[in-house]
């Protein structure tokens, strides 16, 4: 297996190695009289690149020169321009020609700027398709050039800001992440998610790069005489040109200052194979570096060592607290709605709080502002459709996205007692946005999803995520704007049997959050750009509500008191530019926790483990009365050092809070896991982080390679004492205790966003250990030795490639390889009860097998034609293509008397799958 | 819950062959901790401690722990010995303790280890008020009902032992007689009693007794009232031990809270896994402690109650619609030591076809021996209990 999987690499290096552009050959010319085919035909055998040009119109006789070692471009600036032909490359080495009016074909090199190409009759059929309307008006406002602000009141200031939005001119939705820069001197800026930049530069003459994924690459030459707004419009590489899209973020890999942040688009999310068909944008993310899951049935992350409840998971900024279906098989995020995806795991920026591992921040779509359009999708569980449109042409949209399964044909696959057996989700979206006017625009995100089971009709089982949120963006001036969001979100679940009627029980449990944030963006200098704000967080938590169902039923009601809590924060951060290799970003986070009345509490005596029989005195509260105050500065530092253009060093500090803690002794994200807030008895978890990169970037950027270390120590992290009772507890400080943790590891990242071949390779080296070592705050775990964590896998390797034959026919492999996870195996076995049972002492001192798993997927496009009703796609694939059993756990249970032990496995099994998308308009 | 969730992922997404056995890699050292299982019968019934040592995975075998000396001691020092009446098993029956006592087991093993528990006073154990049962999806589901509304006990545990009637397939009068001969073994069909040439009922009413193998469990703490009604035990529909009659014995043990969350955890640790979201295994602290070796793991929990004890019969009669029957089929074959040999020597004779004349056998017929020798399956010795 470590040959297939080196084979692999080497397969993948072999490919990324082509795919340079051939633009600066050289080539031996002698031409005397010659046509422009004889010299096509010359720089052709020379070199890999090759002309496409309409021969009817372009026809060139009596071209003399004569030279060795002569630059393709220099050559072709020379022989051309004269005829008024102008040419332009692609990163595949293809070479077109055209005459009059130009249309650009992207080129990533600033090299062959201000030459522009008609798409004219050419040899790829989708050339000619984007060369609408929308097209030529781009192209032709490169040439232009641009005033900003006013001649006549050219400032004292030597340094003018310019600002606007980016938008994509199709569909009118804004472009986030987009770079926007000048090289000389280098300065740049990304825009937020709502498209928005602010970019402080020197009065004057500039060229302006602006670049994004998946968008075409644009220059704007402007003249700044004063403060001055200017709106872009950038076209989508959807179809033809692919290819030439370089993306923003390898440039953001080498010039930001922030570490550890991941960034996918959910086009990259999609080609992934995954099970079912299903794109899953959770589990997409578990390729990346650092990121682990404790098996298949769980999509809950570990991040560089972190437990799965020390992820903020915010959906356009509203906290899903179970982004999972199905119990863990699905994430609940409709791809459809998905613009990216950002993982932050290092450097978090201070305006996120309150989880200590990451923050994990997929932001949607917003909808078509210039017409209606729609997609549906159909899988073998689940389908989707999805409608968005304007309200007011070009200032307000609306995208609604639903999705829902079919899946209970499975259980007619059963066996008889899962006959009765029910299983339902369903998430709906809706998302909209208003511009009231150019400095004002407004952003609604609504987000439902339940899963609703019903096993065997006697235990039926529920959960729900409801989120809300709106929020207001107001530019002052260029220099400064904001954006405010309130909401709220809950999650709930609730369990019911009615199994035995005098015992017949329904438990529930919900968490419900409001929140307020005020962000401030302030463009100071060129060198000094400010973040800051504050935000606020009212929590109120029902821990537990069990009581009767039915009205034989002898169970009595018992309220878990409700939990309240107030988390407020004051952010700050600088990004300062020290010279224009050495960027830091400076942040602090003044967080606070007020844990709220009314509560009874119970006071321990100190030094001895709490228990049930040591409790002193209970302390009445009343409503609203603070109880308790957390809190204290955290820290977020980012440096960042560019060597040359394509390599920099960055080192993070981060420091963080965490004051929500989920309850759950089992290893798996469960779906019935609680969340606790810290309260008198339950002190937050605490972390540090301490890492250093380096970033590398290749042909021309378009392989981006990263390396990381890290080291990371959690505070109080909370375990459990044995056999401790988490549901319906109303002590529950004395079934936990604190621990202590350390992670390290390095991670390793070679990445090809662009060309046929495209993926990444991820490996990361980890470890996580826990440690439980004082006696006074309950029984010693291994000792009081350092043991590994459920999610400690130290070798973890992951690659995602898609190929793509052509425009509609791509492959996609995802192979995925890590070292097993740690269990706790019997030392022994002893009669009991009737039955042998197994005897257990350390914890996690073995490990279950490897695991290997390789998925395949094919996705083939229809046809292209811009003006027809539909485009459909499909995807076929087949996960865990190798069949191979992975052990998701191992374990001994006591059965009629003997102890038998087990190997399990979620996927037994090929799993192939199809899938059909249908876009409408 | 948990469990079942589990067993449909595993089903669904599997439909075949995700759970394999699974043999540790890893070989467990002997660990030879002392296991203290049992409970102090304050009334006039039988008090048994049962004392065996943990052995390795790989080699799962009872060790029981003989010529140990256990005694019930008060907290006043009077002391009662428990006798070792089978290797490992120290019994007493009739103790009929004062429930104003606290009471404690000590032990002292061969080895010159000293054990004791910790001192508990008597708890209260009401009566069994009935096991009851019903049809179930076509199982028969057996229920035991309890209450105690002075809520003097909440915590309950539960051991049952199923006795069942077995009847053979097939009467027989006949056995197999293998003599020695020069040309080697010789074989014949002959009556088992030569005299009465009777029917042999030895072979044909038999009986088993299988105890639990689970720890069953119940507390009414969330509940309003004091009342138990928990299913206890479960008949598979079709099975055979309701071919005849059957019996349920359940014996009840009225717990602490200690206790009870002992024998949870231990019920966790080793019946309630196999799921995706299983929990930690947790360690087993009991109420027994090594005096003389004080950090060395003792697992046992030992207090004191009054055990109730209930039996309860099932006739297949009861049962509507109970179809069992056993899948046998008999051959004929003729009495010589050849047809026997080629034939025979994998069943046994059930009937005779004789000569009018003389009564020789001429042939006979035969079954497999499961179907016509119920000692293979149970005891003939009719439990004393039996109605």
């Amino acid at each position: 297996m470590k040959q297939t999987i080196l084979v692999f690499l080497l397969l993948c290096l072999f490919k990324l190695s082509n795919g340079q552009v051939d633009s600066i050959a050289k080539v031996d010319i002698n031409l005397h009289n010659a046509s422009l085919s004889e010299l096509v035909q010359q720089i052709e055998q020379q070199t890999e690149l090759r002309f496409y040009y309409d021969s009817t119109q372009i026809n060139i006789q009596s071209l003399n020169y004569v030279g060795t070692k002569v630059n393709v471009s220099v050559l072709l600036n020379s022989l051309l321009k004269p005829e008024n032909i102008y040419f332009s490359f692609d990163l595949e080495n293809h070479v077109f020609l055209s005459k009059g009016i130009a249309v650009a074909i992207v080129i990533p090199n600033t090299y062959f700027s201000g030459k522009q190409a008609v798409s004219s009759t050419m040899a790829d059929e989708t050339i000619n398709e984007i060369a609408d309307n929308t097209q030529i008006q781009a192209s032709l406002s490169d040439k232009k050039i641009y005033e900003i602000g006013e001649r006549a009141q050219a400032s004292s200031h030597s340094i003018v800001t310019m600002a606007g939005y980016l938008k994509d001119i199709k569909t009118g939705e804004p472009v986030a992440g987009a770079s926007i820069y000048i090289d000389k001197p280098r300065i740049g800026v990304t825009t937020d998610q709502n498209g928005y930049y602010s970019i402080s530069l020197p009065r004057g003459k500039h060229i302006l790069n602006v670049q994004s994924l998946g968008m075409r690459d644009i220059k704007r030459q402007v003249v700044l005489y004063s403060d001055g707004k200017m709106n872009i419009d950038l076209t989508s590489s959807i179809m033809s040109l692919k290819r030439v899209v370089i993306s923003s973020q390898k440039m953001s890999n080498v010039r930001g200052a922030v570490m550890g942040v991941q960034k996918l688009d959910i086009k990259t999310v999609k080609q992934v194979p995954v099970v079912f068909g299903e794109a899953d944008v959770l589990r997409v993310v578990t390729t990346l570096p650092g990121v682990k899951t404790v098996g298949e049935a769980s999509t809950g992350l570990n991040v560089r060592g972190g437990a799965s409840d020390q992820n903020l998971i915010l959906f356009n900024d509203a906290t899903i607290y179970n982004p999972t279906h199905f119990f863990g098989m699905f994430s609940a995020f409709n791809p459809e709605l998905i613009n990216n995806i950002e993982l932050y795991k290092s450097s978090i920026p201070a305006n996120f709080g309150g989880r200590l591992s990451s923050v994990l921040d997929i932001n949607s779509r917003e909808g078509n502002k210039k017409e209606f359009t729609g997609s549906a999708g159909i899988g073998l569980l689940t389908s989707r459709v999805n409608i968005e449109g304007p309200i007011i042409k070009d200032r307000s949209s609306f995208i609604l996205g639903g999705r829902s399964t079919y899946s209970n044909w499975l259980f007619d696959l059963l066996p008889d007692q899962y006959k009765n057996s029910k299983a339902n989700f369903y998430d709906v979206n809706l998302i909209a946005n208003h511009q009231i006017d150019k400095n004002n625009t407004i952003y609604l995100t609504t987000y439902l999803s339940k899963d609703q089971f019903n096993l065997n009709s006697d235990t039926a089982y529920g959960y729900s995520n409801n989120n809300i949120s709106l929020k207001w963006k107001h530019i002052f001036n260029n220099k400064l704007n904001a954006l405010f969001s309130v909401g709220n979100d809950q999650y709930q679940y609730q369990i019911s049997s009615q199994h035995l009627p005098i015992a017949a029980y329904q438990v529930g449990f919900d968490i419900n959050q409001s929140y307020f944030k005020a962000l401030f963006n302030y463009n100071y200098t060129n060198k000094h750009s400010f973040e800051y704000g504050l935000s606020s967080l009212y929590y109120t938590l029902h821990p537990g509500t069990y009581q009767p169902l039915g009205t034989k039923s002898l169970v009595t009601r018992d309220v878990v008191a409700t939990e309240q809590a107030l988390e407020s924060a004051l952010f700050f951060t600088d990004h300062y530019t020290i010279s224009s290799a050495l960027k830091l970003d400076a942040g602090i986070r003044l967080a606070m926790f007020n844990s709220l009345g009314a509560q009874n509490v119970n006071v321990y005596p100190d030094g001895i483990p709490k228990t049930e029989d040591n409790i002193l005195r209970s302390v009445v509260y009343g409503s609203g009365k603070i109880m308790k105050t957390y809190g204290g500065p955290e820290y977020r530092l980012g440096l960042r050092y560019v060597i040359d253009e394509t390599l920099s060093i960055k080192a993070g500090y981060n420091t963080q809070q965490q004051f929500i803690h989920s309850l759950s002794n089992t290893t798996a994200m469960a779906p019935t896991d609680i969340w606790k807030l810290s309260d008198p008895n339950i002190k937050p978890q605490t972390g540090d982080q301490i890492s250093l990169g380096i970033y590398k970037n290749l042909k021309s950027n378009t392989i981006e390679t990263s390396l990381e270390v890290y080291y990371k120590n959690i505070d109080n992290y909370l375990d459990y004492k044995s056999g401790a009772k988490l549901v319906m507890n109303h002590h529950i400080e004395t079934d936990v205790f604190e621990t202590k943790g350390k992670a390290y590891g390095v991670e390793l990242l070679i990445k090809k966003n662009a060309g046929k071949l495209n993926g990444w390779i991820s490996y990361t080296w980890s470890r996580v250990l826990l440690k439980m070592n004082d006696p006074t705050v309950g029984e010693l775990i291994n000792n009081g030795n350092y043991y590994p964590s459920n999610y400690d896998k130290p070798n973890d390797v992951n690659i995602i490639a898609n190929y793509r034959f052509s425009h509609r026919f791509s492959i996609s492999v995802n192979g995925n390889y890590s070292t097993g996870r740690p269990i706790t195996l019997p030392i022994g076995v002893f009669s009991y009860g009737g039955s042998m049972r197994t005897l257990y002492a350390d914890r996690n001192a073995y490990r279950i097998p490897d695991y290997f798993r390789t998925d395949f997927s094919m996705n083939i496009e229809g046809n292209h034609k811009v003006h027809q009703l539909t485009h459909n796609s499909w995807s076929i694939g087949v996960y865990n293509l190798t069949g191979r059993k992975n052990p998701y756990s191992v374990y001994y249970v006591s059965e009629n008397g003997a102890v038998n032990g087990y190997k399990l496995s979620i996927f037994g099994n090929a799993i192939p799958y199809i899938n059909l998308n249908i876009k409408f308009k | 819950m948990k469990k079942n969730i589990t067993y449909l992922l595993i089903c669904l997404l599997i439909l075949n062959g995700c759970k394999e056995k699974y043999i540790s890699p890893v070989i467990s050292k002997s660990t030879g901790y002392l296991v203290v299982e049992g409970s102090i019968n304050s009334g006039l019934g039988e008090t048994k401690i049962v004392l065996t040592r943990t052995s390795s995975l790989q080699n799962q075998i009872i060790n029981y722990e003989t010529g140990a000396k256990v005694y019930v001691e008060a907290e006043d020092n009077t002391a009662k010995p428990l006798l070792e009446s089978s290797p490992g098993n120290y019994s007493f029956t009739g103790l009929n303790l004062n429930s104003n006592q606290k009471y404690r087991i000590n032990i002292s093993t061969s080895d010159g280890r000293k054990y004791v528990s910790d001192f508990t006073s008597v708890i209260y154990n009401p009566p069994i008020d009935s096991v009851s049962w019903k049809r179930e999806n076509g199982d028969v589901q057996m229920y035991v009902n309890t209450h105690d509304f002075n809520n003097n006990t909440q915590y309950f545990q539960w051991e049952t032992a199923e006795t069942w009637e077995i009847h053979s397939g097939y009467l027989s009068s006949l056995k197999y007689k293998s003599t020695n001969s020069a040309k080697g073994t010789v074989y014949s069909t002959v009556f088992s009693d030569s005299i009465n040439k009777s029917i042999d009922y030895g072979k044909y009413f038999c009986w088993k007794t299988e105890p639990s193998t689970q720890i069953m469990t119940g507390a009414t703490v969330a509940l309003s009232k004091n009342v138990i009604n928990l299913p206890i035990a479960k008949i598979p529909v079709d099975s055979w031990k309701l071919n005849v009659k059957y019996s349920l014995f359940t014996r009840q043990f009225s717990l602490s809270k200690g206790k009870y969350e002992f024998l949870q955890r231990m019920k966790k640790n080793t019946e309630g896994t196999g799921s995706v979201f299983d929990a930690q295994p947790s360690q087993l602290n009991g109420n027994l402690h090594c005096t003389n070796f004080p950090s060395e793991l003792v697992i046992g929990y030992v207090e004191v109650c009054n055990v109730q004890e209930k039996r309860i019969f099932i006739n297949r009669k009861e049962v509507p619609d109970w179809n069992y029957y056993m899948p046998c089929s008999e051959i004929n074959i003729a009495n010589n030591s050849d047809s026997i040999q080629i034939h025979g020597l994998y069943l046994l004779p059930t009937y005779p076809e004789t000569n009018p004349m003389t009564g020789a056998i001429i042939s006979f017929f035969a079954a497999p021996p499961e179907c016509v020798d119920c000692r293979l399956r149970g005891s003939n010795v009719k439990p004393n209990f039996w109605q």
